[in-house]
Parts: structure tokens; C-alpha cells; sequence
């Protein structure tokens, strides 16, 4: 043994018990965090995917370009495809017409499928000569047509004749207006359209290269080839997707998914350092016993953080695993509710910004909330380790009032109240949680009013199967939420009781001796549980109220209007989600004091 | 009068390999007033011997009775009942509640009972402990001393007919050990007290009325004059 850190992992097994819940609340932090931004990235993969199958994978459109522009653009090392493209009659409202039927004429690339896979050619080829071009499955079903066939369009100057090269799928725009496509190479275009069409009239789709900075490109082609950004505009969806977007609403979703991630680690941290100072306490002879030896107390500082750092070798690939299990859970619970919608989720992939962020912030989570248990371990007197008088690390200062009421009620109440800062650290991440599962309720309310805008026959829908894709994620997002403060709450509540119990053990066992019966010990962990509830309770609702009201300002009524309603329903949830943790985490140390050998509790 | 009437009784720990018999069909009677010291080297059974009197472990066999009752015949809740009011503890390592103050600490078997504390009592005993000024104090901030004799004074309070103490005195200088002797010497005679008393110091079973001892497992009665005897 080179060093007195090297104890650690010999000790760990000694420790295991007084460790076991820190090491938990380190698993489901790094678990929380790790889905989230997990999650987050499968729904923008899947988004991604979506938007290029709905408008296609290009990033950035140019209008009238010259040729000139187009040719430096097309050259540029940051342009993986540019394709050109024009249509006449696209609001199929002219009298564009085959065998009668509206038709609506395009003109573009061969590299257009590359950049809208969601057309393909079903028969033939692109067209290669001017004169030659694509028509839609319709019309091949409704005229009969078939590749190598004359087609004749009726144009308000005049009659254009076309060979048909081959046969593309319809959009859904051509099926839903029950007209015909017709579609046909820039030169060929450019031939029909001499007079009436100026190679201006172009746009020109660019997908750009892998990895490329998308805003920087577009400034330096903007500035280089000297075209307005009036006539630039982006793929919003697909940009946004990929986080390069420069649209302030996508940016905002990240910043809201960005803050949620930062409150589940805020909580995480309160979990990790309530648990480590416990973990701390219940270990006060042992730091003493290292400070007779003659360690210094930067020594045993640096012990308790790097035990910590000990626990994540395994805590955080744990974490890591519930969360892409949980992930790829909720992915094909996704898929299987909302199909058509979700189908482009990945299967089985493993999100790499969950697994990046979930370790980082774990970590950095595990260092912050070690500081203060390390301090105080570093702050027990040699003295301890000798003294029969444990738990004096947060011993209270002053004594219990036992003049008014029963002595056990009494002490259960100081237990939880003797020690101000304990109180404070506990109590705060109670409130923490109603704060956290009162702000993020507002978004149900959000959801119903947004979704009104969602109903299939509501302008702009396309169909029934969208609006019911988006109320399931939007849903699973609020509701996945809500349900994880809960969980955080209720484990948090049943992990402080125990460790709080935990590390009294050696207390309930000399009273015991002394006289104290099971049932009155039971009323002080009862008194003790609820001076807690009670102050998490008091202080979740008496800032998570106020900060309800501004939230439903700002999200709702300024959107929408209406009045403030008092959340009764929420309040409702959290403080029964709460109270019945409480209860349950009675159970388990009221288990232990009645099972508890009095003699070797005592003589620990 | 017996307050004090153990029969044959056996303790073993653990099975197979591993079990020990700490007792060995041990039998003794204390009377009332009685101040009996229990000698032996470590790992007899002294401390097996005193927490079976105590009801703080259960015997495998045997019977105890305090005060005629039979402490194994009774359920948990009334055993512990009975323990607060009948049987002081005194433990080597003081064990006194962090969260409550010197007074507080010896009331403390009181309001467990729910009763009201008789507060010329009170002051008699925190007179006798020499602890008047400390009344206010937390346990941490006492010496070893004062706070055995808070621990002393939280025995005496309700009266008990048996006092039992595992080295009372094994954290404690050669001074505040006799200050702890003469505290117990004062209890049995004052007090009529019952006492059964474990020590390692063969200096303070000089004023006890009856020595005994524990080897492995065995009960020896030494007797009265054990001093003579010893030396
Ligand atoms: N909980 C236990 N489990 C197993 N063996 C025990 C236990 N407690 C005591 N013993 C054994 O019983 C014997 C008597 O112990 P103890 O009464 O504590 O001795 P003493 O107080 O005289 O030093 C010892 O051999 C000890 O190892
Ligand atoms: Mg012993």
C-alpha cells in the first residue's frame, strides 16, 4: 500500500452499509440526467429524420441566384449538394391541364432525390434529354400511361408535349388536391418556360457537408458571393434538429430542456449531499479513529472526496444503463402509440450526448456535494473515536424542550429541528421537488391549451395521426416529468428518514436500555418524519405558489389569456405523493429499531 | 428480601464451529441493599452475566427473577416497562442522550413514564453529584466524570431496587473513579439500593459487601472478606 488512499477500496466492503444509499442516489442522478438528455436526443434524431422525409434534407435555400452564384455555390468545399429548382402552377389554380386534370410543372436536378428522399422514382429513370420527363403514379393509374408514352399539357400559351422517361411517387399535397405531377430537368424548364421564365426564378436547394458550422457558411457565402440574406431561408425543422438553427423559438425548447436538466441535477446534488452527510455521521468514530492515527484533516477531506469519486467507477455506468434501457423503453412505447410519426425513432442506438452529459454532470454533481460532509468529517476531533458519545458531528447545540410535551415527541421534533442547517438542507429539497412539480404542472395546462390549435380539422394539420403524435410526446415529455419530481421527492423522503435514523441507532439503543419502549421510538422517528414533511410542505407551497402565479402569467395567460386558478389538483398530487413516502419510510428504520440487539447496538 | 434471583442460567452464541458458551448453569441471589462487585477476565462473561439480570439479552435457559417477577415471562412492551422502573443502568461508556442537558438526561427514565419529576428529588441528586452548576449542559460539553455521574444520577432517579454497572468507572481516572465508587457505596447504604457491579479494579471492591466471579463461563461466590482472600 503505497498511500493511506488506497484504503478506500479495501474499506468500501467495511462501509458498505453506511454507503449503500449515497451510492443509489448517485445511480439515479446520473440515471435522471442521462435519460433526459437522452431522450432529448432520440426525439431530436427522430425529428431530424422526420422533417427531412416531410421537407426534405436540405439546409438552406437560395433565391434568385445567377448563374454565376450558383456555380461559385455549387463549387464551394462546404456544399455537399445543391440542387436547382423551379415549378409553374404550384398553387395548381392555373390552367395547367392534362386530359383536364390540374397539373402542376416542375423543373429541377437529378441531386433533388438526394435531398427529398421521400420521392423516389417507382419506374424508368430521370429524365437525361430535353424533352423528356417524370410523371406521378396518378397519372400513370387514372391516364394509363407507362413509360415511354407522349403526354400533352394544356398551358394557358399553348400545348407542351413530353415523353414520359418514368414514374415518381405522388406528394401528398398532389393526392389530397387530386392533381397530376409533371416533372422534367432545369434545361428542359428552362426550354418550355423561355419567355415567361428567368433562370432567376430558380431556387437552389443546399444540403452542406457533415459537421460543417451552418451560420458561419451562410455568412461567408453571403459575404463572398455578394447575395442578400433577405434571400436565404432555412430548414427550420431539420436545422433545428441538428442545433444549428438560428430560430429563436427551437432555441428556446433547448434552453427549457437545458434548465430541466440543471433542476434534476440541483436535486440530484441535494440527494447526493443529504446521503453523504449521513454516510459522514454514521461514520464519526471511524474519522476520529484516522485522526488519532495521525492524519491530518486535509487528509481525511481528501479521503471522504475521493470516496466518492470511488463510488462512481460504479455508480455512473450503473446509471448509465437504466438510462439507455429506460430510453430505448420509451422508444418504442413512442413508436408504438404514435407509428407513422416515431417510426424514424432509432431502434436500440445509444444516445451519445446522454451518456456524455449524464457522466459529466454526475460527476461534477458527486464533487460539489462532497465538499461540505468532507469538511465535516475532516472537523471530528480525534477525541470522538474514543468517547462513548457518538452522532456529535450534528449534535445539536442547544437541548430539546421536553417541559410541554411527551419526552418522545419531544425528541423526535429537536431531532429534526435541533440542527438548523440539517433542518434547512432537508426541508429545501422537499420544497425543492413541489416547487419543481408545481412549475413544470403548468405545462398540462400549456399542452391543452396549444393542442387546441392541433385539432385534425384545424388549418395547417395534416392529419389526425400528427396531432396525435405530438399530444403523445408532448405528454410523455410533461407527464414523464411530473412523475420523475415525484420519484425524486419520494426517494428523497424515504433516503433522509432512514439515513436520519440510521444514524441515531446507537442513541435508540441506549434508550432502549434505559427504558424506552418500541412504541415511543416509533412516535419519535414519527415526530421527527413529519417535522420534515411538514416543513417541506410549508416551504414547497409557500414559494412554489408565487412562483406558479408568474410562470401561468408568462407561459399562459400572455399567451392566451384567462385568470390564475390556485393548482389545487397539483398540490393535491405532490402532497399525497410526499405524505405517502413519509409513511413508507417509516416502515423501514421502525423495522430496524424493533429488530435492533440492544446489546450490540450498544457496544458498537 | 432477594431482589435478585438468578437459576441456572445458560447463554450460548452462535452454532456449531462457532458457539460460545458465555454462561455455564450460572445461580446467585441478591438482597436487598446488597452491593455485590462482579470480577473476571475479559471475555468471561461478566458483561453476557449483567445484561441477561438486565433483560437487555435473552437467555437460552434459565430464570431470573427481580424482585420475585419473572422478566422472560413477560411481553416486550411490559418487560421494558418494568426495566425503566425497576432497573438502573450504568455503562462503561457513559451513554447519555447528546440532545438533552444534564438535568434533562437523569429525568429522563421519569418522562418516560410520563411522570411529573419531584424537583426536591431532583435537586438532592444533582446536590449529591456535584452538579448543580452543570444543569444547562449538553453531555458534550462534560468531562468523562461529570458525565458518568449524570449517568449515575439517571439510574438513581426512579428509586430502582437494582442497580447494575458494566465498568462504570473504565473510561475514568484513578479520581473520578472513586468519586464514582463512593456515589455507588452511598446509593446501596442511603438508598437501600441493589447493586451488581462489574469491575476490572481490583483497588474498588474494597467497600463492596460480596465479590463474585465469572471464568469461562462459571460463577464463583467469593464472598464478603474476598480482600483478605486476595491479597
Ligand atoms: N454477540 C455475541 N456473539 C458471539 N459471541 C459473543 C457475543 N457477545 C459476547 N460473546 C462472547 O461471549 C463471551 C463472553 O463475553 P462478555 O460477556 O462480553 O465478556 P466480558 O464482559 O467478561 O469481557 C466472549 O467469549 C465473547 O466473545
Ligand atoms: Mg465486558
Amino acid at each position: 500500500m503505497k498511500n493511506y488512499l488506497n484504503l478506500i477500496p479495501i474499506l468500501a466492503k467495511i462501509h458498505r452499509r453506511q454507503t449503500r444509499m449515497t451510492r443509489w442516489c448517485i445511480v439515479i442522478s446520473v440515471f435522471l440526467i442521462a435519460a433526459i438528455f437522452g431522450m432529448a436526443d432520440m426525439f431530436l434524431q427522430s425529428q431530424k429524420n422526420l422533417a427531412v422525409m416531410q421537407d426534405g434534407a436540405w439546409h438552406v435555400m437560395f433565391r434568385e441566384l445567377n448563374e454565376e452564384q450558383t456555380m461559385m455555390l455549387a463549387a464551394r468545399p462546404e456544399v455537399k449538394t445543391l440542387t436547382r429548382y423551379a415549378a409553374a402552377n404550384y398553387a395548381l389554380d392555373r390552367d395547367y391541364k392534362v386530359e383536364g386534370v390540374q397539373t402542376l410543372l416542375c423543373g429541377y436536378d437529378e441531386t433533388f432525390f438526394a435531398l427529398f428522399p421521400s420521392v423516389s422514382i417507382l419506374e424508368g429513370k430521370f429524365p437525361q434529354e430535353t424533352g423528356q420527363a417524370l410523371v406521378t403514379e396518378g397519372m400513370r393509374v387514372r391516364l394509363g400511361v407507362s413509360v415511354g408514352d407522349e403526354v400533352e399539357v394544356e398551358t394557358p400559351d399553348g400545348v407542351l408535349r413530353f415523353q414520359i422517361s418514368g414514374i415518381v411517387e405522388d406528394t401528398s399535397m398532389l393526392l389530397q388536391a387530386d392533381a397530376f405531377g409533371l416533372f422534367m430537368n432545369t434545361e428542359t424548364y428552362l426550354s418550355c418556360f423561355r419567355e415567361a421564365t428567368q433562370k432567376e426564378d430558380f431556387v437552389s436547394y443546399v444540403e452542406f457537408v457533415p459537421h460543417c458550422r451552418i451560420q458561419k457558411a451562410i455568412r461567408d457565402i453571403c459575404g463572398q458571393l455578394h447575395i442578400p440574406k433577405d434571400r436565404v431561408s432555412e430548414n427550420a425543422k431539420v436545422m433545428g434538429a441538428m442545433m444549428q438553427s438560428s430560430d429563436h423559438y427551437i432555441l428556446m425548447l433547448y434552453l427549457i430542456a437545458f434548465v430541466l436538466a440543471v433542476l434534476v441535477a440541483v436535486s440530484g446534488m441535494m440527494m447526493i449531499l443529504g446521503s453523504m452527510n449521513s454516510s459522514v455521521a454514521q461514520r464519526t468514530e471511524f474519522f476520529g479513529m484516522m485522526r488519532c492515527l495521525g492524519a491530518t484533516a486535509k487528509q481525511v477531506r481528501r479521503y471522504v472526496r475521493m470516496e466518492a469519486l470511488f463510488w462512481c467507477l460504479k455508480a455512473i455506468p450503473l446509471g448509465l444503463l437504466f438510462s439507455v434501457v429506460t430510453v430505448w423503453g420509451l422508444c418504442r412505447m413512442l413508436q408504438i402509440l404514435a407509428p407513422k410519426w416515431f417510426s424514424e425513432m432509432p431502434g436500440f442506438g445509444i444516445s451519445l450526448p446522454g451518456v456524455v452529459f449524464g457522466s459529466m454532470i454526475g460527476l461534477l454533481t458527486v464533487l460539489l456535494a462532497s465538499r461540505r460532509p468532507a469538511r465535516k468529517a475532516s472537523k471530528v476531533s480525534p477525541w470522538t473515536a474514543v468517547s462513548g458519545n457518538a452522532d456529535t458531528v450534528f449534535a445539536a447545540k442547544r437541548a430539546a424542550h421536553t417541559g410541554r410535551m411527551r419526552v418522545e415527541t419531544a425528541l423526535g421534533l429537536h431531532h429534526a429541528a435541533g440542527s438548523k442547517k440539517n433542518l434547512i438542507l432537508l426541508t429545501s429539497s422537499f420544497a425543492f421537488s413541489i416547487i419543481l412539480f408545481l412549475g413544470f404542472g403548468i405545462g398540462i395546462d400549456f399542452m391543452r391549451h396549444a393542442l387546441v390549435g392541433l385539432r385534425p380539422d384545424a388549418p395547417g394539420t395534416v392529419n389526425v395521426e400528427e396531432a396525435k403524435a405530438v399530444y403523445f410526446s408532448f405528454a410523455l415529455f410533461v407527464y414523464g416529468f411530473l412523475a420523475v419530481v415525484a420519484l425524486i421527492a419520494a426517494f428523497n423522503i424515504i433516503n433522509s428518514i432512514a439515513m436520519s435514523v440510521a444514524a441515531r441507532m446507537r442513541q435508540y439503543g441506549a434508550m432502549r436500555a434505559i427504558g424506552i419502549s418500541i412504541r415511543q421510538l416509533q412516535t419519535m422517528v414519527a415526530a421527527e418524519t413529519l417535522t420534515y414533511l411538514a416543513g417541506g410542505l410549508a416551504e414547497g407551497l409557500l414559494l412554489g405558489l408565487p412562483i406558479h402565479y408568474y410562470l401561468y402569467r408568462w407561459a399562459i395567460i400572455e399567451r392566451w389569456g384567462g385568470a390564475w386558478q390556485m393548482p389545487f389538483k397539483e398540490c393535491v398530487v405532490i402532497a399525497a405523493v410526499m405524505i405517502a413516502s413519509a409513511i413508507a419510510a417509516m416502515r423501514g428504520p421502525v423495522r430496524r429499531i424493533r429488530e435492533m440487539s440492544v446489546v450490540e447496538t450498544i457496544s458498537m | 428480601m432477594e431482589i435478585v434471583e438468578v437459576q441456572d442460567l445458560c447463554k450460548t452464541y452462535g452454532t456449531g464451529e462457532a458457539k460460545v458458551e458465555a454462561l455455564k448453569h450460572v445461580s446467585f441471589t441478591l438482597k436487598k441493599g446488597e452491593f455485590a462487585a462482579v470480577i473476571g477476565e475479559s471475555g468471561s462473561g461478566k458483561s453476557t452475566l449483567l445484561n441477561c439480570v438486565g433483560a437487555l439479552d435473552e437467555p437460552t435457559g434459565g430464570r431470573i427473577l427481580i424482585d420475585g417477577q419473572n422478566l422472560f415471562a413477560m411481553g416486550e412492551e411490559e418487560r421494558t416497562i418494568f426495566r425503566r422502573r425497576n432497573i438502573g443502568f450504568i455503562f462503561q461508556s457513559f451513554h447519555l442522550i447528546p440532545e438533552l442537558n444534564v438535568e434533562q438526561n437523569i429525568i429522563f427514565p421519569l418522562l418516560l413514564d410520563h411522570k411529573k419529576p419531584d424537583v426536591g428529588q431532583v435537586e438532592e441528586i444533582l446536590a449529591v453529584l456535584g452538579l448543580q452548576e452543570r444543569r444547562g449542559h449538553l453531555p458534550g460539553q462534560l468531562s468523562g466524570g461529570q458525565q458518568q455521574r449524570v449517568a449515575i444520577g439517571r439510574a438513581l432517579i426512579t428509586r430502582p431496587k437494582l442497580i447494575l454497572a458494566d465498568e462504570p468507572t473504565g473510561n475514568l481516572d484513578r479520581k473520578n473513579s472513586r468519586e464514582v465508587m463512593e456515589l455507588l457505596t452511598k446509593a446501596s447504604r442511603q438508598y437501600q439500593q441493589t447493586i451488581l457491579m462489574i469491575t476490572h479494579n481490583p483497588n474498588l471492591i474494597t467497600s463492596v459487601d460480596r465479590v463474585m466471579q465469572v471464568a469461562d463461563g462459571i460463577l464463583s461466590d467469593l464472598g464478603g472478606n474476598v480482600n483478605e482472600k486476595l491479597s
